[in-house]
């Protein structure tokens, strides 16, 4: 049965040329049109949480110290801090479905031979979290260059405390026993973490050593971490006061409107989605149906001469299916060709380079779509020619 | 088995408030060749409609070969047409994308007849017909009456016990009428086949076992 039905469908199909191609035609432009719009909208979506996710998404924990006699010591902003082991940073740094890296960071101050207070940062020019904002980031230099993984002898200035000290890039600023070559000057603004003057993390620690007289071990007195999402900010602060027992968090409140944003953000996109999809389904159930509705009388003929009702409905069906698959196939194909030859990450002005692989699950999306739509489509019609009579059928 | 392949009591058909067949009795013989005139729109391709169950009346019973026709499922109808009853429609109804065999060979799908036997039965009568150089050819490639004799080649390919036609000479020259008419009285002979024929026409009434009158949604 499924034999004849096939044989008949492609008959059909080969022989009423221009119906064909007209019903393959409107289908594929609802699929491409569907494919395109979006793999557009779901890029959209990835560039502006790209940059939701970026702000806001930094924290940094301590844990406060009882105040000391000493001028000297670690602080985070006004406050003295106890020190955090370097093992509970990895902890914390493994967590790749909360945090999308941590950091240890040295904040000490101290005096120079002037007497005066200079605190000293010593960040991983290596670490995301360390150099993506909590602290300093590449974008915040205003004049030199960053300091690079691994470079030693050299130091970042705060833009401020340059200008006090008349300090030029290139000349050296001498802290504790020793003296740094100024690299960059930096202008951080507002940020929870704050230093006068930026080195290298080994060469802080070593400078910080010497200061105590003894070994500081593997230690840091602040914790920068950057979290996955601003939506997760909230249960990545309260999974961290977990680890560091009694530690207090500073961070940009700017993760709570991005949360809401990104939330509003998904939801207007869940809504165009789905007005994308119906869109879709009717115009191709519109071809379909007109394609169908043209054909009453031969389906009349088809029953008058003894084809059942599922005969009748699986060669419409056959019909669709085959016409459905082609146009889903061919319109998929386009729309992910245009999305690839169009400059899609100029246009959004996105830092995120366009998906491909997307496009492909797209393009799997839309042959599907097209199926489904063709077979429900199709449905209507061919039940509607089923329960008739055959005389109605003619008569129509 | 009952000499009546038909039998009809109180048939009545309506299509809304018109009300085209009322309370019809009759009966059709077998093997016998049965004429219905009637002027246009007297209800005569109705009446055929409701013979070959493809529709169903408003009220009444029609029996066909000692069983009840309008009781019947649509698929239990489907399966009689494509068995027992032949159908030549007014204006042939031949599918226009399907050439001339494929028309034919239609009936036999969804059977268990092979393909390729299928083939050879509507070949061999179609080239009975004299239509054995347009196979494959579409009905519009076709003139009304080679369009008329695949409809006929359709209508006998599955050796029906009766055939139903529908004005069969009406699109025709007189001269071809009785051709057509000529080989499907042959076929009620040979075959043992019950022929009933609706004409609005002029009919060559000698070959008629039995002349009814449709008139005012009655048979006289």
């Amino acid at each position: 049965m499924i034999a004849d039905s096939l044989t008949c469908a492609l008959r059909e199909l080969r022989r009423r040329k221009l119906r064909t191609v007209t019903t393959v035609l409107g289908n594929l432009l609802a699929v491409m049109t569907m494919v395109m719009l979006v793999s557009v909208l779901l890029y959209s979506r990835s560039s502006k949480d790209n940059v939701l996710n970026n702000l806001g998404t930094h924290f940094l924990a301590y844990v406060p110290a009882p105040p000391s006699a000493s001028d000297e010591g670690f602080f985070a902003d006004p406050s003295r801090t106890s020190l955090i082991p370097l093992s509970t940073v990895e902890q914390i740094n493994a967590n790749k479905s909360l945090v999308l890296s941590a950091s240890g960071f040295l904040l000490y101050r101290l005096k120079d031979i002037d007497k005066k207070f200079v605190h000293v940062g010593g960040f991983d020019p290596a670490n995301p979290a360390a150099v993506n904002g909590s602290s300093l980031q590449k974008s915040d230099i205003i004049a030199g260059e960053f300091i690079a993984p691994g470079q030693k002898g050299v130091c970042l200035m705060e833009e401020g405390f340059a200008l006090v000290r008349q300090m030029r890039i290139g000349e050296r600023f001498p802290i504790g026993d020793k003296s740094f070559k100024l690299v960059g000057v930096v202008r951080p603004g507002i940020r929870p973490a704050k230093a006068d003057v930026y080195i290298d993390h080994e060469e802080a620690r070593e400078l910080i050593s010497t200061r105590l007289g003894k070994p500081l071990g593997p230690f840091a007195n602040i914790v920068i971490v950057e979290v996955a999402s601003s939506q997760i900010q909230p249960q990545t602060i309260e999974w961290v006061k977990t680890l560091i027992p009694g530690c207090m968090i500073d961070t940009f409140a700017c993760y709570e409107p991005a949360a809401t944003v990104m939330s509003m953000g998904q939801k207007s996109i869940g809504i165009l989605l789905a007005v994308i999809f119906a869109g879709t389904v009717l115009l191709m159930a519109r071809t379909h149906w007109t394609a169908i509705n043209e054909r009453w009388r031969d389906i009349g003929v088809l029953k008058a001469i003894g084809w059942t009702n599922s005969q009748v409905i699986s060669q419409i069906m056959l019909e669709s299916l085959l016409q459905s698959a082609i146009a889903g196939l061919l319109g998929g194909l386009a729309g992910v060709i245009v999305l690839v030859v169009l400059p899609l990450k100029n246009f959004l002005g996105s830092e995120i380079a366009f998906s491909i692989a997307s496009s492909l699950q797209m393009l799997v999306a839309g042959v599907v779509l097209a199926l489904v739509t063709g077979l429900l489509a199709a449905a209507a019609p061919a039940l509607a020619a089923a329960r008739s009579t055959p005389a109605e059928s003619l008569r129509r | 088995m009952n000499d009546l392949l038909y039998h009809a009591k109180n048939l009545s058909k309506s299509f809304g408030a018109i009300s085209v067949l009322r309370d019809l009795n009759f009966a059709a013989a077998r093997n016998k060749t049965h004429v219905i005139i009637g002027r246009s729109g007297s209800g005569k391709s109705t009446l055929l409609s409701l013979l070959a169950g493809l529709d169903r009346p408003t009220s009444g019973t029609i029996e066909f070969d000692g069983a009840a026709l309008e009781t019947r499922c649509n698929e239990e109808l489907a399966q009689l047409r494509r068995e027992k009853i032949g159908i030549i429609f007014q204006s042939f109804n031949l599918l226009p994308s399907w050439t001339a065999v494929e028309n034919v060979e239609a009936v036999l799908m969804h059977s268990d007849i092979a393909p390729d036997a299928r083939r050879k039965k509507a070949v061999a009568l179609l080239s009975e017909l004299g239509l054995g150089d347009r196979l494959n050819n579409l009905p519009a490639e076709l003139s009304v009456g080679q369009q008329q004799r695949v409809a006929v080649a359709r209508t006998l390919v599955n050796d029906p016990k009766v055939i139903l036609a529908d004005e069969p000479t009406g699109d025709v020259d007189p001269e071809l009428g009785i051709e057509v008419i000529k080989r499907l009285v042959a076929c009620v002979k040979s075959n043992g086949t019950t022929l009933i024929i609706a004409t609005h026409g002029l009919f060559p009434l000698e070959y008629a076992d039995k002349v009814w009158e449709l008139k005012d949604g009655k048979l006289q």
